[in-house]
C-alpha cells in the first residue's frame, strides 16, 4: 500500500523522535509544521509525494536533526551520540522493570534464582542491566547491517527497537483514567456491601475498609487524570496511592485466600456455597493451595502495577520540574496512535503555566 | 585534486563552519529584531537574505531553541491553523542587548579584517 504524502512526514518524525529525549513534543510539532510548509511550497500549494520527500531530504538525516536539538556531540563515551538517548531510555526502562520485579518479589518473599553467582537482590539489578545492554549492543550491531539500504522515510529495524522506551512513559490515556474511576467506585461500593462482606474471612475483613479507602482514592485519581491529564500533582497523587497499596499488600500477603464462599442462586433462592465444600466434590484436588496461589498472584499484581506507577512518577516529576512546568497544568492524555491534528486553540487560550504546546501527542 | 589543494579545501571548510556557527545566532537575532516570526519564516528569511550562511534547515530550529533556553528569545504557540501549529519567537530585552553587542563586535571585526586582508595579494 502506498503511503499518503503526509504519512511520509509522519514516518520521518517517528524516526526523529527515536533519538530525542523524553518530553520533546514541542520539537516534533515545530519540525512537522516546517516540513508541511516546505512540502506545500515545493508542491505549489499541495503536499505531494515528491515535495514531501524533498522537504524531508532538505531537513536532513533524522539522527543528525535530533542530535542538533539535543546538543550531543559525536560520541558519548563508547556510544555513538545518536544512540545515546534511546539507549539511555532503554536502560532506564530496564532499571525500572527489573527493580519493580525484584522489589515486588522481595516484598512477597519470593526466592529468585542467583544470576552469575550474585546472590539475589540488590546485586542482581546491575548484573541484569549490564547483561541486557550487552545483548542490546550485539543485536543492534547485526540489525544495523540489515538497515543500510532503507529509504530516508522508512523506519529502520534499529529505530523500531530503540523506540521501545519512548512509548513506555506515555501519559495515562483517557480510557485508563476512566477505568481507574469506574473500577475504584464499583470496587468500593461492592466491598462496602454487607452481602459481600459476609463472604470474607475474619482476617480479611480487617483490611476491607483500608482497601475501600484506597479504591476511592484510585477513583479520585482517575477523575484528576480525566480532568487535567498528566501533571505533577496527579502523578504525585498516583504515586502516593500506589505506595499505600504496596503497604496494604505487605499485610494482605500474610493472610490466606480471603473468601470463604460464593453466592449462588438456586430456584430463586440465594445462598452461600462455602469454598470448603469444593473439597468434598473433588477430594483428590488441593483447593486450599490453589486458592492461596491465586491470592498470591493477585497481591503480586497489585504490588508490581503500583510499584511501576510509583517509579515512573518519581522519574517524571523531576523531569517536568526541571522543564519548568511546575506542579499543576492542563496536561496531555496518552493515545494509542498520536493524533495528527488537534482542534484550533490559540496560545492565549492555554493555561499560562502550561509548558509548551498541547501539540499532537507523540 | 592534489594533496595540497585537498588540505586547503579541508581547512577552508573547517574555517567556514566555524564562521557560520558564530554568525548564525547573530543572523537569527537580527532577523527577529523588530518582528515576531516562526521557524519556517525565519528559515526562509535567512536563506533569502544571507546566502553565505546556507544553514541546514535542521540547524536553525536547535539554534532557536538554545537562544530561547538562554532567555534571549521567548516564544508563544499559535494554533490558528490546527494542522500547522506555529511557534512564534520574539527578542527579549536580553536578546536585544546581546544583538547590540554582537553587531558592534561584528562591525569592528569586519572593518579590521577588511583592512587586514586588503594588503594581502589574492
Amino acid at each position: 500500500m502506498v503511503d499518503k504524502p503526509i504519512d511520509l512526514i509522519e514516518k520521518y518524525l517517528e524516526r526523529v523522535k527515536v533519538y530525542l529525549p523524553l518530553g520533546s513534543e514541542d520539537t516534533l510539532t515545530e519540525i512537522r509544521t516546517h516540513l508541511i510548509q516546505m512540502a506545500e511550497e515545493l508542491g505549489n500549494g499541495q503536499v505531494t509525494h515528491g515535495s514531501a520527500m524533498l522537504a524531508i531530504e532538505r531537513f536532513g538525516d533524522p539522527k543528525d536533526a535530533a542530535n542538533a536539538y539535543s546538543g550531543t556531540g559525536r560520541k558519548i563515551g563508547p556510544v555513538r551520540a545518536e544512540y545515546a538517548t534511546p539507549l539511555l531510555r532503554i536502560a532506564l526502562l530496564l532499571v525500572v522493570l527489573s527493580t519493580v520485579f525484584i522489589v515486588g518479589a522481595s516484598i512477597l518473599s519470593f526466592v529468585l534464582p542467583d544470576i552469575l553467582g550474585f546472590v539475589n537482590f540488590p546485586f542482581s539489578i546491575p548484573v541484569m542491566i549490564v547483561m541486557s545492554l550487552i545483548y542490546a549492543f550485539l543485536i543492534l550491531g547485526g540489525l544495523s547491517y540489515l538497515d543500510k539500504d532503507k529509504a530516508p522515510t522508512e523506519k529502520t529495524v534499529v529505530e523500531s527497537i530503540l523506540g521501545v522506551g519512548s512509548g513506555a512513559f506515555k501519559p495515562k490515556p483517557l480510557s485508563d483514567a476512566a477505568g481507574d474511576f469506574l473500577f475504584g467506585m464499583v470496587g468500593a461500593v461492592v466491598l462496602m456491601s454487607p452481602q459481600v462482606q459476609m463472604l470474607f474471612t475474619p482476617e480479611a475483613l480487617l483490611f476491607i475498609y483500608p482497601a475501600v479507602i484506597l479504591m476511592l482514592a484510585d477513583a479520585i485519581k482517575g477523575v484528576l487524570f480525566l480532568l487535567a491529564g498528566e501533571n505533577n500533582v496527579n502523578l504525585l497523587v498516583e504515586a502516593t496511592v500506589g505506595v499505600f497499596w504496596i503497604v496494604l499488600s505487605m499485610f494482605l500477603i500474610n493472610i490466606t485466600f480471603p473468601l470463604t464462599g460464593v453466592w449462588n442462586n438456586t430456584n430463586g433462592i440465594w445462598e452461600i456455597i462455602p469454598i470448603s465444600e469444593l473439597s468434598t466434590l473433588v477430594p483428590e484436588f488441593d483447593f486450599t493451595m490453589t486458592f492461596d496461589l491465586i491470592w498470591i498472584g493477585v497481591v503480586f499484581l497489585i504490588v508490581i502495577t503500583n510499584l511501576w506507577e510509583v517509579l515512573v512518577a518519581s522519574m517524571k516529576i523531576p523531569m517536568y520540574l526541571s522543564a519548568g512546568k511546575g506542579w499543576w497544568w492542563k496536561g496531555e492524555h496518552g493515545k494509542k496512535k498520536w493524533r495528527k491534528y488537534r482542534s484550533a486553540k490559540t496560545s492565549s487560550e492555554r493555561h499560562p503555566n502550561s509548558a509548551g504546546p498541547s501539540a499532537p501527542n507523540y | 585534486m592534489s594533496i595540497e589543494s585537498k588540505k586547503a579545501t579541508e581547512e577552508f571548510e573547517r574555517w567556514s563552519t566555524e564562521v557560520k556557527r558564530g554568525a548564525a545566532s547573530l543572523a537569527i537575532l537580527a532577523v527577529l529584531e523588530g518582528q515576531t516570526a516562526y521557524g519556517y519564516d525565519i528559515v526562509k528569511q535567512l536563506s533569502d537574505r544571507v546566502s553565505f550562511l546556507q544553514l541546514e534547515q535542521g540547524t536553525v530550529y536547535p539554534l532557536l531553541r538554545r537562544l530561547e533556553q538562554r532567555e534571549l528569545l521567548t516564544s508563544t504557540w499559535n494554533y490558528d491553523d490546527p494542522t500547522k501549529p506555529k511557534k512564534y519567537y520574539v527578542l527579549t530585552s536580553e536578546g536585544r542587548k546581546a544583538l547590540d553587542m554582537m553587531m558592534r563586535t561584528w562591525g569592528t571585526l569586519s572593518n579590521e579584517m577588511k583592512q587586514l586582508i586588503e594588503g594581502v595579494e589574492p
